[in-house]
């Protein structure tokens, strides 16, 4: 490569040297060169990424970095004029035709000025603009190894992770939780900051995304390659100057224009190198989880074995009022001990784990809906607000209702209320868009912690029960390996999504089987409700997914048979 | 560089230079007619006088500015043709009609720019042999396009459907009506539907499209001609303004991309914000301190440049802006906002703003739903003013020509609310030609109405007739007002009351009617309070106001509000629906406000049993147990019973286990329906078609209600009320809707029997007992049943004969046969068979049972033995 420190610290020079040399081909031409230099993974590394950087080391403008983030909000499509030209100053008058793409500010060369000039119709053109965000509650865990795996080498403060320092901080937690003393205010201290995270810092950027594409929807997890300017957006859908709607200041949104982008299915880093794992790795990390789990709530099999289907369910068919797959849990009866140890748990197996704890108070002050409010009209008037609630497909929420006491809910408190329920029923929530609300589809992972049963509506309720006392919880000792064999486990399963057809096939056995077996349980009245079936059903899909296969079979069908009747007659259903 | 267009037989009127063309002293006529002409320069790049004013020269004479209105290469300033003279004979000038600015076409700053003289050269396109003149850089044909315009206007006919839809003559043009309508209101504007220009002309269609602020004022130029040749006399507030709309590349907002930069777009969205209406200059009105001489400035790319030096004494910056005799428009910033049907999932709503001039201003409110027809414009974003930084972003808005305000779904009470207001016009016009063939091929089928039910909840296994009773809800009867009987008006809408076991899916069927129609509530028995069912007086914290908000019954007026758990409701929330059900009204009284609202709302309300389950030894009656008052306001009650049947869970677990396949949307054997079909059609029969009742149906309705008042006397049966002959009309209204039927046939009366016996379950009721005979409900199984009990019937009625031959005749124990049968019988009788078989045979008249003993009955028979 001929100017390796150019393309990352100048792409603009080279793009322009591009546009140059052939303007026909040049919008492929700088498509190419970019990638060849991107797919190359030590190139790769060098580009920097603005996920590990802060305010206080902000990069040079007009750099090529990295960008993982989530589509917090769509703005309108921007026009822009693809070309314009410069004439020198000089009596020569020379006029040269510069390229407008991936910039939103005609440079001028020395000696040179712009001429402006009214472009023709064809010189127009159009991009996306999204909000982006960090992907949200994304667990530290993840960072930390993105940066291992993929942190650039000449960053200015060197943040030397190595293996071991890795290890330790993965293992922390737990190790802390082996003093209990320490674990209640180390504990109170991890939910406040992950509390005080939430209102995510307006840390967004602009991407502006040249080629059309409908496959980037609000909340997809994208990872963006482009150049970073750090002056402020034009906002393009301003209501012009000298009127009195217009006295925002730019917001200090930064734009990237966007060269390539990937979606990402998932965050996890671990798979990114091994995206598959074997079938006896498989079955090695189930015992692992289902260990870790026992540690927190032993004696309770059925519980653990709920937990594990419910981190890998996923909704994969929907239909109006419904959708398929997903498995809320409710576990009750547990401890403090039990739940700070659990959710510390879930944060380091989990890649996208949040948690919000619902009270009377916190229910009737917070909005839970993301909106547009039209009544402001501050600098950020035609933003979506992010919620607790606005998450990444496929992520984790933990709702913590132990402390939900008795009291009066506002309306506010209600419709938060209302759109939880709808979360858990139908895997959809509302957004507010000035005068009307819409439902956008989701697919979060709610785990309801209550002390009693819930007043959300989940798929599955457990009491947890044992004879012991709990006071304390030692995790068995693993090494990062095997965490990371979890981590890379949980993010696989679920992301299998494919059954084999042989369900839908009238004539296969374990139809047939289940048919009989349908029949059956509703003459001996053990099925009352069709949801119990389609709770079956899932469960029995999950089951299956779990142990790595894809084929459902009888044996998965009887246990999560037995696993839902087990669970019956505990909760005397 | 002048533009002459020479003629053979009429002498063709040069070109005057500019400068000699003082507008006041020229003659009327010429400057009329190249006035409009000079209007069409709105493109022409050079210089000072905004093309608008000149438009206003002619017939304002004493307000003419005063200055040179050509300049010596506008290419725009060529002489009229001879058609036009023949259009509008001379000395025919509307002498008080003032033209107005039409700052819509013109407002944004100008795009094209034309830099040098020779470019000019080719682009004035003279046709020396059709002699005509063409718009610099278009294919439009200055005079052709009037000469077809005019054409147009006297030629367009509307069908005689749509003539009786907009209520006009058919027989007669449809735009010279409106030109009539102006004439008559003295509202001068003339919208033009461009799908009726499309049919007539297509050149001239895509003219407009392409090139907007050329021909509409060619248009109004036309227009204007044409009006004051028939109405010479007449005076208008301002000439004739055209204004387009609904052109037929209907667009999304999404979808606007560079390409339509300049061109006439339409789209519909939702107002989110208006601004304040803002004062733009349009003229600035100079006088010199020096000596008094004034001078009045255009408008120029959104700038008035002052002058710096007086013309008339020499002296520098002497000029001094005199604010009240400077002109003004009107303008207005409005947000659109996508409209929820057309967003792609999974995207944010965009955003357009539109900008709205002079009449067009406050015309639309936030909230409501419009359909806008504009020009669309892009002008570059200057960061800020002060820097000469340019960006290569453009800011992009649409200048509105014409709005029209969108009714939603349901405008069951339109015919009331119509005409009112010219821009708010019926939505027929919302469907498509297209789409209205495409409802009447589809009301031809002959399975029109299995082919609708089958597209009501798809993924709901079953329940055929539930969706047909649902189905001819969404469509709702005829509206019939007897305001003559001293009676308001007749409900139309049909109430449905669904009772059944749980898990029968009646709230999932809720919820899918709650999706699919649009102005649907829904909520849940447990959870709703009186006042959020009606509506409720609260205090606005900030103001201290008191304010009405309204609950889901009001919400849903003319829409469906589906209540789930109706059981469960308290009795106070219950009795609201009283009112609401029947009298469509809503009246409440509290904190000193007293109203009535309107609540013309469908109810479709489910309920569990009594007893959670249906117990089949009670009565339908007893299972409800809704109070009488309440259920008969119900025009179908449906009863859901779990029919614990092997085939029936068989197949019901294919079923269930077919969603359960990744990416497979689930089968369909019916020919798929899609929703947005289902509910336009929906919507359009709504709204245009009101059957009636034949002589033969409405005896064959008289008959049906006798019949059920007949069944409805039966014990623990639900009665027939006179409300029940009403709904039975309605429900044969609604079906005959279905087909899109103006009449309501046999047919349809007979389906509306059939559906409200097949609701009761009344087929499977016993006529004695009142019971719902579930076993019934399962096919194949009774029948055998049946015949058993009838075999066993007769087996007693043989056996009791042979008694009767051996013994006296009298009273026997009804114990002792039982068990004289049960020893006789080979297999084994339940007392309930045996009590069934007694019952038969009370039927046959054959004996007579009281509480434990039978007595035979002995006619005239036993006389002979």
């Amino acid at each position: 490569m001929p100017f390796i420190e150019d393309w990352i610290t100048h792409p603009m020079t080279i793009i322009n040297r591009l546009h140059e040399k052939s303007p026909d081909t040049f919008e492929n031409d700088v498509r190419n060169y970019f990638q060849t230099n991107i797919d190359n993974p030590t190139f790769y590394k060098e580009i920097p990424s603005l996920n590990d950087r802060d305010d206080e080391h902000p990069l040079p403008s007009g750099c090529l970095v990295r960008y993982r983030a989530m589509i917090q909000d769509m703005a309108d499509d921007e026009i822009y004029c693809t070309n314009y030209k410069v004439r020198s100053n000089d009596y020569q008058q020379t006029e040269i035709e510069k390229s407008a793409k991936y910039t939103d500010l005609f440079v001028c060369p020395p000696g040179y000025s712009v001429v402006e000039q009214e472009p023709p119709r064809e010189k127009f053109s159009s991009r996306q603009c999204f909000l982006c965000i960090p992907v949200p509650n994304e667990t530290q865990w993840v960072k930390d190894a993105y940066r291992h795996y993929f942190g650039e080498e000449f960053t200015m403060h060197k943040r030397s992770i190595d293996n071991h320092d890795n290890i330790q901080e993965l293992l922390s937690p737990m190790k802390r939780l082996k003093t209990t003393t320490e674990t209640n205010n180390d504990n109170s201290d991890t939910t406040a900051k992950a509390e005080s995270v939430k209102p995510i810092a307006k840390s967004g950027y602009i991407v502006k995304v040249y080629d059309t594409t409908e496959e980037i929807l609000l909340n997809t997890m994208v990872e963006f390659i482009g150049i970073y300017y750090d002056h402020g957006v034009v906002k393009a859908d301003n209501i012009p100057t000298n009127d009195e709607m217009d006295q925002e200041q730019m917001p200090p949104i930064k734009t990237i224009h966007c060269i390539q982008y990937k979606k990402l299915a998932h965050i996890n880093p671990l798979l990114h190198h091994q995206p598959t794992i074997e079938l006896d790795q498989i079955s090695i990390s189930r015992q692992y989880i289902l260990s870790l789990f026992e540690s927190i709530f032993p004696n309770d099999k059925l519980l653990c074995e709920y937990l594990l289907l419910h981190l890998i369910s996923r909704t994969y068919v929907r239909q109006p009022s419904s959708a398929y797959g997903k498995l809320s849990l409710n576990l009750s009866h547990i401890s403090t001990e039990q739940f700070n140890s659990l959710e510390q748990l879930l944060q380091t197996i989990l890649s996208l784990h949040s948690s919000l704890s619902i009270t009377i108070s916190k229910l009737n002050a917070m909005q839970l809906m993301p909106n547009k409010n039209v009544t402001k009209e501050d600098d950020n008037e035609n933003q979506l607000m992010q919620t607790p609630l606005q998450l990444p497909f496929n992520s984790h929420l933990l709702i913590d209702e132990t402390k939900m006491e008795c009291g009066q809910l506002t309306t506010l408190g209600l419709n938060n209320i209302k759109l939880l329920q709808e979360l858990l029923r139908q895997q959809t929530l509302k957004y507010e868009f000035h005068i009307y609300q819409l439902d956008y589809e989701c697919d979060i992972r709610c785990l309801v912690i209550s002390s009693t049963k819930s007043i959300l509506p989940c798929d599955v309720y457990v009491r947890y029960e044992s004879e012991q006392e709990i006071n304390q919880i030692t995790f068995p000792h693993f090494t990062k390996e095997q965490i990371d064999h979890i981590r890379r486990y949980l993010t696989y399963i679920s992301q299998q999504l494919e059954l084999d057809q042989t369900i839908n096939d009238t004539s296969s056995d374990i139809n047939t089987y289940i048919q009989e077996d349908f029949v059956n349980m509703r003459k001996q009245k053990l099925l009352t409700n069709l949801d119990d079936f389609h709770l079956l059903l899932v469960l029995a899909r999950l089951e299956t997914l779990s142990h790595g296969e894809n084929i459902l079979t009888q044996t998965h069908w009887n246990q999560a048979k037995s696993l839902e009747f087990t669970r019956r007659q505990r909760m005397n259903i | 560089m002048t533009t002459p267009s020479k003629s053979d037989d009429t002498p063709s009127k040069q070109r005057r230079t500019p400068g000699k063309q003082t507008p006041g002293s020229t003659q009327r006529t010429p400057a009329k007619k190249r006035n409009p002409l000079t209007a069409l320069q709105e493109d022409e790049p050079i210089a000072s006088p905004a093309p608008s004013s000149v438009l206003q020269m002619p017939f304002t004479p004493g307000r003419t500015p005063n200055k040179n209105r050509g300049m010596p290469f506008s290419p725009m300033t060529f002489t009229t043709s001879p058609a036009q003279s023949n259009i509008c004979p001379s000395g025919r000038t509307p002498m008080s009609t003032p033209s107005r600015l039409r700052s819509d076409l013109g407002s944004a700053r100008k795009l094209r720019l034309v830099n040098e003289q020779d470019e000019l050269e080719g682009d004035i396109d003279v046709n020396t042999a059709d002699n005509q003149v063409v718009i610099w850089g278009t294919d439009v044909h200055v005079n052709d396009c009037k000469r077809r315009f005019i054409g147009f206007l006297k030629k367009f006919h509307l069908n005689i459907e749509e003539a009786n839809l907009e209520g006009v003559d058919p027989a007669k043009p449809f735009y010279m009506q409106k030109l009539e309508e102006v004439h008559l209101l003295e509202r001068p504007f003339l919208n033009v539907d461009c799908l009726h220009m499309k049919q007539i002309d297509k050149t001239m269609y895509h003219q407009l499209l392409a090139y907007p602020q050329e021909v509409i004022p060619i248009f109004d130029i036309a227009v204007n001609e044409l009006f004051f040749t028939i109405y010479e006399d007449d005076t208008l507030p301002h000439q004739i303004q055209v204004r387009p709309y609904n052109v037929d590349m209907f667009r999304n907002m999404r979808c606007l991309d560079p390409e339509d930069i300049d061109k006439l777009v339409s789209l519909s969205g939702m107002v989110i914000r208006s601004s304040l209406i803002m004062p733009e200059m349009r003229s600035a009105y100079f006088s010199c301190n020096t000596c008094s001489f004034h001078i009045q400035v255009e408008i120029d790319r959104g700038r008035i440049v002052e002058p710096t030096v007086c013309t008339s004494c020499n002296t520098a910056h002497s000029f001094e802006l005199i604010h009240n005799r400077s002109l003004f428009a009107d303008k207005q910033f409005i947000k659109l906002q996508e409209t929820p049907e057309e967003m792609p999932a999974g995207q944010t709503p965009v955003t357009v703003t539109v900008v709205a001039h002079n009449d067009l201003v406050d015309a639309v409110q936030p909230g409501d739903r419009v359909q806008v027809t504009g020009i669309f414009r892009a002008v570059p974003v200057r960061m800020n003013p002060k820097t000469r930084n340019v960006r290569s972003v453009y800011r992009t808005f649409i200048d509105v020509i014409h709005f029209r305000r969108q009714k939603s779904f349901s405008t069951a009470g339109g015919s009331e609310q119509q005409g009112t207001n010219d821009d708010e016009e019926s939505s027929s016009s919302k469907f498509s030609k297209d789409r209205l063939a495409q409802f009447r091929n589809l009301s031809e089928r002959p399975d029109i109405y299995e082919l609708l039910s089958n597209a009501i909840a798809p993924s709901i296994f079953g329940h055929e007739d539930i969706k047909k009773g649902i189905l001819l809800q969404l469509f709702g009867g005829a509206k019939k007002h007897f305001v003559d009987a001293g009676r308001k008006s007749c409900r139309s809408q049909i109430n449905i009351l669904l009772c059944g076991d749980p898990g029968t899916a009646k709230s999932q069927l809720q919820q899918y009617i709650y999706r699919l129609v649009p102005r649907a509530q829904y909520t849940n028995g447990k959870g709703t309070s009186a006042v959020g069912l009606t509506a409720y007086v609260t205090k606005d914290p900030e103001t201290g106001q008191l304010v009405l908000q309204t609950g889901a019954l009001v919400l849903a007026d003319n829409g469906i509000c589906c209540i789930d758990e109706f059981d469960k409701m308290s009795e106070s929330a219950r009795s609201i629906l009283h009112e609401v059900m029947e009298q469509q009204t809503l009246s409440i009284a509290k904190a000193g406000i007293i109203c009535t609202l309107n609540a013309r709302t469908s109810v479709l309300a489910a309920a569990n049993p009594i007893e959670s389950q249906w117990n089949k030894s009670k009565t339908i009656i007893e299972n409800i147990q809704l109070p009488p008052t309440l259920l008969s306001r119900f025009d179908l009650i449906f009863l859901l019973l779990d029919p614990q049947d092997e085939a029936y869970d068989r197949r019901l677990a294919q079923h269930l286990a077919s969603w359960y396949q990744y990416g497979k949307e689930g089968e369909n054997d019916h020919e798929a329906m899609d929703t947005d079909l289902l509910r336009d059609y929906i919507s359009y029969a709504r709204n245009f078609v009101s059957p009636n009742l034949t002589e033969a149906s409405g005896k064959l309705l008289i008959s049906s209600y006798v019949e059920m008042r007949k069944v409805g006397s039966g014990k623990g049966q639900i009665s027939a009320y006179p409300r029940q002959l009403e709904s039975l009309i309605r429900l044969a209204e609604a079906h005959a809707k279905v087909r899109l039927s103006e009449i309501v046939d046999e047919l349809d009366v007979e389906e509306a029997k059939r559906l409200y016996r097949e609701a009761l379950k009344q087929a499977a009721v016993d006529p004695k007992t009142g019971r719902v005979d579930v076993a019934i409900l399962t096919t194949g199984i009774s029948a055998g049943e049946r015949r058993l009990r009838a075999d066993l019937a007769q087996t007693l009625k043989r056996h009791l004969k042979e008694r009767k031959s051996a013994q006296s005749a009298g009273a026997i124990k009804k114990d002792m046969l039982f068990n004289e049968m049960r020893e006789r019988n080979d297999e084994r009788i339940t007392r309930d068979m045996f009590d069934d078989a007694i019952r038969a045979l009370e039927e046959e008249n054959f004996l007579v049972a009281t509480a434990h003993t039978i007595r035979i009955v002995t006619l005239g028979e036993s006389n002979f033995d």
